[in-house]
C-alpha cells in the first residue's frame, strides 16, 4: 500500500546527507510503522527531542541500524544490509517548520532518519492538518500499510517505553487500559468493573494548571447534575500532577473515581491512549467505552445544566467562545450569518448539516477525521473578531472555509447560498481547486 | 415609450402609492417593481397582486419569483406589500442602516461585493428543500446580479445629487441630529413605524415562513453593532478558564556564573477566580535563559529551584522568584511549556472582548470604516523625509490609509491592539519617507522611533527587532487612559490581554550586575505622583457637564462617543478649521469635542495647555512630540501638562495612568509607583486582583 505513503508523503524524502530517497521504496524495505516527527531547527525541545529519539530510533531498528539511504552514499544507510528484524520495521519523517533552508538543513543533517524536502511547504501544511497538530515537537506513530494511526503521543512512547517493548502502540480497548483498582478520595478503592454500563468522563488535570483548576469547579457541578438526572455516569480523574501531595490535595475536592497517583504506567498508557498532550481534556464515553466526544470540556462549559448530555457532536456546531478554540485545529467551514433575524442560524444550521452529516460518514467510514468542522456563525463579538482576524467581507451570509494554521481562508463571496453552493465548495476545497487567500 | 404604472398599498396605509416603470406592461416583473422600491426593505415584504382567478375572481395573488410576470390590468399593476413574518424592519436600526449606505469603506472600494442590494423572497415555491431546482436557482441569481449593477448605479447617482454624508458635515450637526434627521428621511418615505410592526404579526399570521434551503443576502453590507462591553461576561469566561496548559514539563538549570543575569520577563494571569499562574513573557538576549534556549514566552513557571509555586499567589511567586534570583549559585526553573507552538498564527479567541480598538484613534478610524466617513488626509501636502519630525512620521504611519498595516494581533494568550509589525515598520519607512539610502537606515529610524517612545514593545524589549510586534507608544498610552477612566468597576475586558495594565509595575530584578543599558529605558520616569486628577480635569472642562461621571464610567459609552467623534471631527475639519483639528480629533476621539458641543472647534481647546507651539491649528506636522500623548486621555493630559516632565516617556505614562473621574468612585487607587521600580508588594496586589496581565520584569 505504498500509495498511502505516497498520498501523504510525495514521491521523494531526503536523508540527514541529502540524498533523495523514493517513497515508494519503504514499503519494498518492508516498514511497518512511520513515525511522523513534527518540529524545527530553532525549537530548544525539539533539538532535545532528537537526540533521545535517536538514541531510540537505533535501538529500536536494532544497533546495526539500517539507515534509510537505501544503500547509495555515505550516509547512515550505509548499512542497508543488516535489515531489521521483522516486527521493528520502523521509519521516522521528519517534518520541519522551518523558515529557513541552512537552519534546516543544519537541524536534519544530524538526522539517522528520513526528512520531508524542505521546500515541500504545502505537503508540511497538510500534514499537520491531517493529524491535527497543534505543537511542536510532536512525534505520531502510523500504521505504514494502512496509514491509520496507531499512537499520537509518540514523545510519551519515547518516555514511557524508550526500550519499545510494548511495541507497535497500537490502541487497546479502554476497558483494557483501565483494567486495575480506582480510587475514591475517601480512600475507597473499587475495580474497574465497577464503571460497566457506565457513560465515563475519563478527566486528564493537573492542580499545577490554572485552567484544570477552574473547570474543575463546573465539574463537580455538571458531575452532579447528570447523577441527579439518574444517568449512570462516572469520572476518571487521571493526574498530571507533579507529586502524589498535589494529587492528594487536587482529588479532595473531587466527587468521582481516580487511577491511583502511583500508578503512573497506567496513567501514562491512557495519555498515550487518548494522545492527551494538554490539559485539561475531558473525553467521554459511552457505555462500551468508545470515544463520543474528545470535547467535553467546551460541552461542559457550554451546557452549564448538561442537557445535552452525553454531547454526541453535532456535525454543525455555532460558533461560541469556548468553541471556537476548535478553529485553530484544521480547515473549519465557517458559514456567517445576520442573526439579528431570527432563525436564520438555525436555516443556516440545517442548511449545512446534511452536506457536514455526508462528509463526516463518508470519512468514518475510511476510519478517518473529517477534513473539516462546521460552524454557524451568528452576530457576536466573537464573530466580529473572527471576522477581524480573518480579513473577511463585512456580508451576511458569508460562506468561508478558514484554515488557521494554514493561515489560509476561502471565501465565497456570493448573494445567495444554496446547499448546493455549499457542496460544491467543500468539494472543490477537498479537491484543492480553490485558491487560498491569507490570512 | 412603454410604461407600467403599479399602484401599490403599503400595508394598512390608507393612501396607495403610484409608480411608473419604464417598462411595457407584459414584460414587468416583480424585479423591476423591486428595483424602484429600492428604498424600501423590499426583502422584508410580501407583495401581493391584484389578480383574476378563474373561479374565484378577483384575488390577490402572492408572488414572490422575482422573474414572475406581473398581472396587469390596462397598464396598471395593483399591489399590497406586507411585511413578512419574522422579517425585522425595526424602526431603530434603520436610522444606523442608513450608514450602511454611505460609500463602502475605503479599504474596501471596489470590491465586488461591495453593493449588494437586499434581496429576500420568502417565497414558498423555493423552499423545496435542498432539491433545488438548479436553472431556476441560476436565473434567480444573474438576475439579482443584474440588478445589483443597476442599482449600483442608481446609487452612486443618487449620492452624487444627494450628498448625506456631506450634508451633514457641512452643517457641522452633532452626530444625533444627524442621525435624527437621517432617519425622519426615511420616515417621510414613510417605510418604517413601529406601528407597522404591530400589524406585522397580525398581517402574516397566514403566511409561510421561509425556506431553510437557502440563504440570501438582504443587507448590503452588514454593519457592526456596538455592543457594550460587559464585565461580566469577561469573569465568566476567562482565559484562565478556556487556555490549555502542554503537559511537556522541563526542568532547566542555569548556570548563573556565567550569565550574570537570568533574563526573563514574566507575566502574572488573574482573574475573579484567583490567580492564573505566572508565564514567561519575554526573554533577554543575553541573559541565562537565552543562552541555554529551551525556556521561551509563554511557558508558564511552575517551579524555581525548589519552591513550588503550585500553591502560591502570584504576587509570592514573584516575591519568591526575586528572591532567588538575588542570591547567588544557580538556578533551576521548571516550566509547562506554552500550548501555541506558533502563537502568532493562531487565531486565538478573544476572552470576553472583541479584539476592537480601544483606543480613541483606532476607533475613529474603526468607525469611520464601518461609515465610510473615513476622512481623508492629503498626504501628499505633506512629503515626508528622514528630516521630517519624528512624530509626524509617526502620525502619517499611522492613518488608516497609510499603508501599513495596523491591526490587533494575538501574541501569546494576549491581544495587542493595534500593533505592528517591525518588518513592516521598515519597508513602511523605506518606501515612504524620502532619504534612505538602504532598508538598513531606515532600519534604524525605526529603531530611533521605539528608543524614543513612538514605538512601544509588547513587553518593552529595547532592541528593535523585525520580527517583533510594536504599539504606537501615544496611541497606547491614551489607550490605557481610556480603561483607566473608564473603569468604575472591575476592569473592562479590553484590559485582560493587555500586557502592560494601567498599574503595572516592572520588578528590577538583579542579579549581580545587569544588563545596564536595558536598564535604562525600563528604569522608571520621574513619576508624576498621584496625580491630583481635578488639576487635569478642571482645566480641560470648565465646568464638567452633569452627564460626565457616568459617561465616563460606561465603557460602552466611549464606542457611541467613538462614532460621534468621527462625526464630528469631521465636521470640524470640512468646515475649515485647521487640518489639525482634524488630525488631532482623530487621535482624541472627539472626546472633548463632543462634550463641548458642536460649536467648538478641536484644536483650540487642545493646544491650550498642551501644545505651545501647536496654537491655532499649524498643522500637526508641527506639533511637538509630546501633544502625541495626549490622546483621549485626561490623565496624559495631566502628564503632559505637568511641567519639567520629560515629552516622550510612554512608559511612565502607562504607570500613571489610574484612577477615575472626578467626582466619580475612585477607581484604583493611584499607584504610588515608587522612583527605584522596587516590587511594591500593594500595588502588585492590585495589579492581580483586575483581570489584567501582569508584567513583572526581572532582568
Amino acid at each position: 500500500m505504498s500509495g498511502f505513503l505516497e498520498e501523504l508523503l510525495g514521491e521523494k524524502l531526503v536523508t540527514g546527507g541529502g540524498e533523495e530517497v523514493d517513497v515508494h521504496s519503504l514499503s519494498a524495505r518492508g516498514i511497518s510503522l512511520l513515525g511522523l516527527y513534527f518540529g524545527c531547527s530553532l525549537s530548544a525541545p525539539c533539538a532535545q527531542l532528537s537526540a533521545s529519539l535517536a538514541a531510540f530510533y537505533g535501538r529500536l531498528r536494532g544497533d546495526a541500524a539500517a539507515g534509510p539511504g537505501a544503500g547509495a552514499g555515505p550516509g547512515p544507510g550505509a548499512g542497508a544490509a543488516a535489515e531489521p528484524e521483522p516486527r521493528r520495521r520502523l521509519e521516522i519523517v521528519f517534518v520541519s517548520s522551518d523558515q529557513d533552508q541552512r537552519q534546516w538543513q543544519d537541524f536534519v543533517r544530524d538526522m539517522p532518519w528520513l526528512a520531508l524536502p524542505y521546500k515541500e511547504k504545502h505537503r508540511k501544511l497538510k500534514l499537520w492538518n491531517k493529524y491535527r497538530i497543534s505543537n511542536i515537537p510532536s512525534l505520531i506513530f502510523l500504521d505504514a500499510t494502512t496509514g491509520k494511526v496507531v499512537c499520537r503521543n509518540g514523545l510519551l512512547v519515547i518516555r514511557d517505553d524508550p526500550e519499545g517493548l510494548e511495541f507497535p502502540w497500537g490502541p487497546k480497548p479502554f476497558r483494557e487500559v483501565i483494567a486495575g483498582p480506582l480510587l475514591r478520595n475517601n480512600g475507597q478503592s473499587l475495580e474497574s468493573s465497577s464503571l460497566e454500563g457506565s457513560h465515563v468522563g475519563v478527566y486528564f488535570s493537573a492542580h499545577w494548571c490554572p485552567p484544570c483548576r477552574s473547570l474543575t469547579r463546573v465539574l463537580v457541578e455538571s458531575y452532579r447534575k447528570i447523577k441527579e438526572a439518574g444517568q449512570k455516569f462516572e469520572i476518571i480523574f487521571v493526574s498530571a500532577d507533579r507529586s502524589e501531595d498535589s494529587f492528594k490535595q487536587y482529588f479532595s475536592e473531587m466527587p468521582w473515581l481516580a487511577v491511583p497517583y502511583t500508578d503512573e504506567a497506567r496513567r501514562s498508557r491512557l495519555n498515550r491512549l487518548y494522545g492527551i498532550q494538554g490539559i485539561p481534556t475531558l473525553i467521554v464515553l459511552d457505555p462500551q467505552g468508545e470515544v463520543i466526544t474528545r470535547q467535553g470540556r467546551v460541552e461542559v462549559l457550554n451546557d452549564e445544566d448538561c442537557r445535552e448530555f452525553p454531547w454526541h457532536p453535532k456535525p454543525v456546531l455555532e460558533l461560541s467562545d469556548s468553541n471556537a478554540v476548535q478553529l485553530n485545529e484544521g480547515p473549519c467551514l465557517v458559514l456567517f450569518v445576520d442573526s439579528e433575524d431570527d432563525g436564520e442560524s438555525e436555516a443556516a444550521k440545517q442548511l449545512i448539516q446534511p452536506i457536514a452529516e455526508k462528509i463526516i460518514a463518508k470519512y468514518k467510514a475510511k476510519e478517518e477525521e473529517a477534513p473539516l468542522l462546521f460552524f454557524v456563525a451568528g452576530e457576536d463579538d466573537m464573530t466580529d473578531s473572527l471576522r477581524d482576524y480573518t480579513n473577511l467581507p463585512e456580508a451576511a451570509p458569508l460562506l468561508t472555509i478558514l484554515d488557521m494554521s494554514a493561515r489560509a481562508k476561502y471565501v465565497m463571496d456570493v448573494e445567495e447560498i444554496t446547499p448546493a453552493i455549499v457542496e460544491a465548495f467543500v468539494n472543490d476545497f477537498l479537491a484543492e481547486k480553490l485558491k487560498p487567500e491569507p490570512i | 415609450m412603454a410604461e407600467t404604472k403599479i399602484i401599490y398599498h403599503m400595508d394598512e396605509e390608507e393612501t396607495p402609492y403610484l409608480v411608473k416603470l419604464p417598462v411595457a406592461p407584459e414584460r414587468v416583473t416583480l424585479a423591476d417593481f423591486k428595483n424602484v422600491l429600492s428604498n424600501r426593505p423590499v426583502h422584508a415584504y410580501k407583495f401581493f397582486f391584484k389578480s383574476m382567478d378563474q373561479d374565484f375572481g378577483v384575488v390577490k395573488e402572492e408572488i414572490s419569483a422575482d422573474n414572475a410576470r406581473l398581472p396587469c390590468f390596462n397598464g396598471r399593476v395593483v399591489s399590497w406589500l406586507v411585511l413578512a413574518e419574522g422579517a425585522h424592519s425595526d424602526a431603530g436600526s434603520q436610522a444606523t442602516d442608513g450608514h450602511g449606505d454611505l460609500p463602502p469603506p475605503l479599504e474596501r472600494m471596489g470590491g465586488i461585493g461591495d453593493s449588494r442590494p437586499p434581496s429576500f423572497h420568502p417565497n414558498v415555491a423555493s423552499s423545496r428543500d435542498g432539491m433545488d431546482n438548479e436553472t431556476g436557482t441560476e436565473s434567480m441569481v444573474s438576475h439579482r446580479r443584474e440588478r445589483a449593477r443597476r442599482r449600483n448605479r442608481d446609487e452612486a447617482a443618487r449620492a452624487n445629487g444627494h450628498p448625506r454624508g456631506g450634508r451633514r458635515r457641512d452643517l457641522g450637526l452633532p452626530p444625533d441630529s444627524a442621525s435624527t434627521a437621517l432617519s425622519s428621511e426615511l420616515e417621510s418615505s414613510s417605510f418604517v413605524d413601529s406601528d407597522e410592526e404591530d400589524n406585522t404579526s397580525r398581517l402574516s399570521s397566514s403566511t409561510e415562513q421561509s425556506t431553510s434551503s437557502r440563504l440570501i443576502r438582504k443587507h448590503k453590507r452588514r454593519r457592526r453593532k456596538q455592543r457594550l462591553r460587559q464585565a461580566d461576561r469577561a469573569s465568566s469566561f476567562s482565559s484562565i478558564t478556556d487556555s490549555t496548559m502542554s503537559l511537556n514539563i522541563i526542568t532547566v538549570t542555569l548556570n548563573m556564573e556565567r550569565h550574570h543575569f537570568l533574563g526573563i520577563s514574566i507575566v502574572g494571569q488573574s482573574n475573579d477566580r484567583g490567580d492564573g499562574g505566572i508565564y514567561i513573557g519575554s526573554i533577554m538576549r543575553g541573559g541565562a535563559v537565552a543562552a541555554d534556549g529551551r525556556i521561551e514566552p509563554g511557558d508558564m513557571l511552575l517551579q524555581v529551584n525548589d519552591v513550588n509555586f503550585e500553591n502560591m499567589s502570584n504576587d509570592d511567586a514573584v516575591r519568591v522568584l526575586r528572591e532567588i534570583v538575588s542570591q547567588t549559585g544557580p538556578i533551576s526553573l521548571t516550566v509547562a511549556k506554552c500550548w501555541d507552538p506558533t502563537p502568532r498564527s493562531y487565531f486565538t479567541v478573544p476572552r470576553a472582548d472583541p479584539v476592537r480598538p480601544i483606543d480613541p484613534a483606532a476607533w475613529l478610524s474603526h468607525t469611520a470604516a464601518l461609515t465610510g466617513a473615513l476622512p481623508r488626509y492629503e498626504l501628499e501636502e505633506a512629503p515626508l523625509t528622514v528630516k521630517s519630525d519624528m512624530a509626524a512620521v509617526v502620525r502619517v504611519m499611522q492613518l488608516p490609509d497609510s499603508g501599513l498595516e495596523i491591526r490587533d494581533r494575538m501574541w501569546l494568550k494576549i491581544t495587542i491592539a493595534n500593533a505592528v509589525i517591525g518588518a513592516d515598520v521598515v519597508d513602511w519607512l523605506y518606501t515612504r519617507v524620502e532619504g534612505f539610502k538602504e532598508r538598513r537606515e531606515a532600519r534604524k529610524y525605526a529603531s530611533s522611533m521605539l528608543k524614543r517612545g513612538f514605538l512601544r514593545h509588547t513587553v518593552n524589549k529595547v532592541t528593535f527587532s523585525e520580527q517583533c510586534y510594536y504599539v504606537f507608544g501615544d496611541l497606547c498610552s491614551s489607550e490605557w487612559g481610556l480603561g483607566g477612566g473608564a473603569l468604575g468597576r472591575p476592569a473592562p475586558a479590553a484590559l485582560t490581554h493587555c500586557p502592560l495594565p494601567p498599574d503595572l509595575e516592572a520588578l528590577n530584578l538583579n542579579s549581580g550586575s545587569s544588563g545596564a543599558s536595558d536598564q535604562d529605558t525600563l528604569a522608571p520616569l520621574p513619576h508624576p505622583a498621584p496625580w491630583p486628577l481635578g488639576q487635569g480635569y478642571p482645566y480641560q472642562y470648565p465646568g464638567p457637564p452633569p452627564c460626565f461621571p457616568p459617561a465616563y464610567q460606561d465603557p460602552g459609552f466611549s464606542y457611541g462617543s467613538g462614532s460621534a467623534g468621527s462625526q464630528q471631527s469631521e465636521g470640524s475639519r470640512s468646515s475649515g478649521s485647521a487640518r489639525s483639528a482634524g488630525g488631532s480629533s482623530r487621535r482624541a476621539l472627539g472626546r472633548e469635542q463632543e462634550r463641548r458641543g458642536p460649536g467648538a472647534g478641536g484644536s483650540g481647546s487642545e493646544s491650550d495647555h498642551t501644545a505651545p507651539s501647536g496654537a491655532g491649528g499649524s498643522g500637526w506636522r508641527e506639533r511637538p512630540a509630546s501633544q502625541l500623548s495626549r490622546g483621549g486621555s485626561p490623565h496624559s493630559q495631566a502628564s503632559a501638562a505637568a511641567p519639567g516632565l520629560p515629552p516622550l516617556h510612554p512608559l511612565t505614562k502607562a504607570y500613571s495612568v489610574v484612577g477615575g473621574p472626578p467626582g466619580g468612585p475612585p477607581v484604583r487607587e493611584l499607584a504610588a509607583v515608587p522612583p527605584e521600580l522596587t516590587g511594591s508588594r500593594q500595588s502588585f496586589q492590585k495589579a492581580m486582583g483586575n483581570p489584567c496581565e501582569f508584567f513583572v520584569d526581572i532582568m
